[in-house]
């Protein structure tokens, strides 16, 4: 029994010829990259996959490669318009053509690439991170916390080997101000595959001691602008959106922001831009607590000022009263006195008055009293003189004179006593018989 | 450390007390000493705080110095 066979190398040959007759124009792909290398010959060397709906479960695989001399040409073309470098993971849309080779098997040689569809993938991936942040109610976290005030101590997330590093220390330590600035150094790969993961496990180192810091600092200083895919992933963002520390990025990008720069609480573009930034809230702190400064002393210097010129108004005011005090005294002491000299110049008056009033009644007094004395005298006089002896004996009538008395009875008289008869123009002795 | 942040913070509205005292005239002579004092001493913490201690100015001259 005979069976007829052919070698494999026939039979791949036939396969090689029937594929390349049935399949020998070239077409336009979508799928995956799942693996990506460069050989040392300027190859590249894929593998592309494609998944099913739910994007977990492989359903189809193959190898493909590119070419170096067309690699040279599709490789800066595809990062200049999409600023990423191929890499896994990434949805790609290629032109290909089929071969088939006895030794190395089936191939796709990607011929050409279509960048755009890439970015419509990437910005949907972006996309989708920014509506789950949203959803999650986590999107604002971070931006809405306070900047600490002074913000001196900063976590520094980058790279080890990024020559911006340096820079940026310099920038912030010997900035003219003298401001102080505590720095901590938390490695981390800042780009290209597992950046995400280093940068979160950096965030978490930090957050383990968040007390001793302000602020975290994501820099990349320096190196390709490429392959920052990791900053528009959703579990980095999210843990950035969540952290308990005000975010400072400065990833240095020229394209739109990341997603970790957009839920950041600060975005500047560069880290030189970030130290600037360090540096400018130092100086606000610093001009507001010089304000504070000043406007103290101002303040205090009024104060003072104020004191003092109401010291001197009170004791001014004191001296004027007592001035005002002694003037209205000494005025109402002259206007007592004029008040006395008054009183007592009436009082004189009257007084003077008074006595000449007086000394007029009593001269009237005396005069009239004198005079009705005189009166009465006269009265006296006249009936002294009608009883008088003269005047009696004058009338005819004698006196009898015994022995030196008057006799005023008959019986006092004996015979032969001398009596002497009295008469107005002499006397006559006689004898009783 | 948290604490100290807080204090720059409470420094700062101290010293804004302090402050609206005097705008407010609410402030009496025999405080203004003690005040003064209080306030000198709140403006030092503060400027350690953004400038460092001397001791921490000094050092990090000499570490420029040494480059």
């Amino acid at each position: 029994m005979t069976i007829d066979s052919i070698s494999l190398k026939d039979l791949l040959l036939t396969i090689r010829k029937e594929m390349a007759d049935a399949f020998s124009n070239a077409y336009w792909i979508r799928a995956e990259i799942s693996e990506i290398r460069e050989n040392a010959n300027g190859h590249c060397y894929l593998e592309l996959i494609e998944k099913d709906s739910s994007g977990k479960l492989i359903v189809a695989k193959s190898r493909a490669s590119i070419w170096a001399d067309t690699y040279r040409m599709i490789k800066p073309y595809f990062v200049k318009e999409t600023g990423q470098e191929l890499k896994s993971g990434m949805k790609v849309m290629v032109q290909v053509s089929i071969s088939f080779h006895e030794l190395y098997g089936f191939n796709c040689a990607i011929r050409d690439i279509e960048p755009s569809f890439t970015i419509g993938d990437l910005a949907k991936k972006r996309q989708e991170a920014i509506r789950q942040l949203q959803e999650d109610g986590i999107w604002d976290m971070n931006r809405t916390l306070d900047l600490p005030t002074p913000l001196t101590r900063i976590a520094i997330i980058t790279s080890s080997t990024a020559a911006g590093y340096g820079d940026f220390i310099d920038q912030l330590k010997k900035n003219k101000q003298g401001y102080i600035f505590h720095t901590t150094f938390f490695p981390a790969t800042m780009q290209g595959d597992g950046a995400a993961d280093s940068i979160i496990n950096a965030l978490d180192k930090i957050y383990e001691q968040q007390e001793q810091y302000d602020a975290v600092a994501i820099i990349r200083g320096g190196g390709a602008t490429t392959d920052l895919l990791a900053y528009d992933e959703y579990e980095l963002a999210a843990c950035c959106a969540q952290f308990p520390l005000p975010i400072i990025t400065g990833i240095g990008h020229d394209r739109d922001q990341s997603v970790v720069d957009m839920v950041a609480n600060t975005r500047c573009k560069t880290p030189t831009a970030v130290a600037a930034f360090l540096i400018e809230q130092m100086d606000e702190t610093a001009d507001n607590l010089l304000q504070i400064e000043e406007s103290l002393k101002s303040l205090m210097d009024e104060f003072l000022k104020n004191a003092h010129s109401r010291l001197r108004n009170n004791a001014l005011s004191l001296s004027q009263r007592i001035h005002l005090l002694l003037r209205e005294e000494k005025q109402e002491m002259e206007r007592t006195q004029g008040n006395i000299k008054h009183s007592i110049s009436l009082l004189l008056m009257r007084q003077r008055q008074r006595i000449k009033e007086s000394n007029v009644k009593i001269k009237n007094t005396i005069k009239s009293r004198i005079s009705e004395e005189k009166h009465h005298l006269e009265i006296s006089e006249k009936a002294i003189l009608l009883l008088s002896p003269d005047y009696i004996l004058k009338k005819g009538y004698s006196l009898t004179i015994k022995e030196g008395k008057i006799v005023k009875s008959q019986s006092e008289l004996n015979k032969g006593d001398t009596i002497t008869s009295i008469f107005v123009d002499g006397k006559k002795e006689s004898i009783i018989k | 450390m948290a604490k100290k942040t807080n204090t720059y913070k409470e420094s700062i509205s101290e010293l804004e007390n302090i402050i609206t005292e005097l705008e407010e005239n609410q402030l009496e002579i025999d405080d203004l000493a003690n005040k003064a004092k209080r306030a000198t001493e709140l403006i030092k913490f503060c400027k350690e705080k953004l400038y460092g201690t001397e001791d921490e100015v000094n050092k990090i001259l000499e570490d420029l110095d040494k480059e």
